[in-house]
């Protein structure tokens, strides 16, 4: 059984899965604060494929995927492990620039979205922002009062 | 260089008996196999009128993303188990190749891969078939339990109010007890509305879900939905990811939906007040401002809740006595309160069962001098 990148997935053979990362999403709690989830979410900038197959004997193989993550088979499993001080020094990053960003009366604020990186000095942050409309790039409101 | 290839593989195919190959492939329109997606992700912002909102991941199936799947063998046997969930993504596969019973099966895999899911299919569409008329005639018959419910109340209210007509037209002489039989008769005239009128209410409500519900022709053709209430739908932002940040995109502009507001539940005929409106006038002698009414099932204990016109509160309330039979609360309002229209919120606890709490009850009262 054999697992890598797929590098074009037309010609790939083996079963396609995606790698798993972790995000950080921040929402109101609709009493002026912030409720904060890590998630880790099927990557699809990390497309990979499994490739089982019998040669010769009796083989089995079993393979358990979870919307599009794999989740059962020997040594496939990357999941980052995100050391909780960590995660807290990152809520409170992203909660400042939530805060800041916030405002308005028109509506709800949208949800935040960030990806969280470690880099090769093993140092973390965040990439990403509030949700965007559909049509631009402007904050995304959420009514909730119809007219 | 292609012989050898060629030899190589036959060589080992020689050697090791056997060759047992799960196929995924991008799919097209005619690719034979099992299909699966991967997932494309969005989150899921509910709102809520009060403004609090409730956010979910939300995992669908991603077009761009599909694949199918088949197995052969040569000189071999297997087992393919393929389990997708009921977006079409991969749950679990389980990939047995088997090389001792080699010649006997020689199966041609694909092919039943192809036979196993027309199967399913089958299997699924007479499911889905039955289902379907098992549903229509489930509701057929309560359509028509309802119905009957809605009639047998309809005469029952008819009986009800021919008696208090029967009780109100006697003629002379008159039993001792007339005014308790007429008493008796109206409160079960109020019952027997009650009832019918829950009736009606479920027996609509049937019907309503039984038809389309596009059109009320009680509107003048006017559609039905543009009637209802309007609630925000739900906002779903799409996941679009890079390698080094990640954005939500809302996936469509938010609308407003039609939604429903249930008729309250507790206005049962145990606890109806009748009559729910009264006019006081003052007394000749005294210039008392009382006037009684009645409960449909006993009370163990009445209180004010409060007394009010127009939302303004009064300090000095009604005083209410709750008389012997449990079910009369004679209402005695202070007479300084001039004319006009006054609610009274009572706090009604029935006397069964025990333990009851408390219920408010509303009685309007006009008062004219």
């Amino acid at each position: 059984m054999t697992a890598k990148p797929v590098a074009d997935d037309a010609k790939a053979e083996g079963f396609r899965y995606y790698d798993t990362s972790p995000f950080l999403l921040l929402y109101t709690d609709a009493k002026g604060g912030l409720k904060s989830e890590v998630l880790f979410l099927p990557d699809t900038t990390k497309l990979r494929t499994i490739q089982p197959y019998g040669w010769g004997a009796t083989n089995k193989t079993t393979l358990a995927f979870d919307n599009g993550r794999l989740v059962k088979a020997t040594n496939e499993i990357d999941e980052t492990v995100i050391p909780k001080a960590v995660i807290s020094g990152l809520e409170k990053i992203a909660s400042s620039a939530a805060k800041a960003a916030n405002g308005g009366n028109d509506g709800i604020p949208g949800p935040y979205l960030f990806r969280i990186l470690r880099d090769n000095h093993g140092t973390w942050s965040l990439a990403g922002g509030i949700a965007e409309n559909a049509a631009d790039t402007n904050p995304s409101i959420i009514k909730y009062k119809s007219e | 260089m292609r012989p050898l290839c060629i030899f190589v593989v036959a060589t080992a195919s020689l050697l090791f008996g056997c060759v047992s190959v799960v196929t995924v492939k991008k799919a097209d329109g005619n690719a034979e196999g099992i299909r699966y997606f991967l997932p494309e992700v969005f989150i899921q912002v509910t709102p809520a009128a009060d403004g609090t909102i409730a956010v979910e991941k939300l995992y669908l199936p991603d077009p761009s993303h599909e694949y199918s799947i088949s197995a052969r063998s040569f000189l071999s046997a297997h087992t393919l188990e393929v389990e997708r969930d009921e977006k079409g993504l991969l749950k679990s596969v389980i990939f047995n190749s088997d090389s001792t019973g080699v010649a006997q099966q020689l199966a041609t895999s694909a092919a039943a891969v192809r036979a196993a899911e027309i199967d399913a299919r089958t299997v699924k569409a007479k499911a889905d078939s039955d289902q379907a008329k098992a549903d229509v005639e489930k509701a057929k018959a309560a359509l028509e339990t309802a119905d009957s419910a809605r009639k047998t109340a309809a005469a029952a209210l008819d009986a009800a109010q021919r008696k208090v007509d029967l009780l109100e037209h006697l003629d002379a002489p008159l039993p001792s007890d007339i005014a308790a039989q007429i008493l008796a008769a109206r409160l079960a005239v109020v019952e027997a509305q009650a009832k019918k009128d829950a009736a009606d209410a479920a027996y609509n409500e049937l019907l309503s879900n039984a038809k389309a519900p596009d059109t009320n022709a009680a509107n003048g053709g006017k559609k039905k939905e543009d009637s209802w209430p309007k609630a925000m739908e739900p906002v779903f932002y799409r996941v679009l990811m890079d390698a080094d940040k990640v954005t939500l995109k809302q996936a469509f502009a938010q609308s407003a939906r039609a939604t429903w507001v249930a008729p309250k539940t507790d206005a049962t005929p145990g606890q109806a007040i009748f009559p729910a409106s009264i006019v006081v006038r003052p007394a000749a002698k005294s210039g008392a401002l009382s006037k009684p009414v009645h409960l449909i099932v006993a009370a163990k204990a009445v209180a004010v809740a409060s007394f009010t016109s127009e939302g303004k509160a009064f300090g000095i309330l009604p005083v209410l006595s709750l008389q012997q039979d449990q079910k009369t609360i004679d209402i005695e309002i202070p007479k300084t309160y001039e004319s006009g229209d006054y609610e009274l919120d009572l706090l009604v606890t029935p006397a069964q069962p025990d333990g009851a709490t408390a219920e408010k009850r509303l009685v309007k009262i006009r008062i004219e001098r």
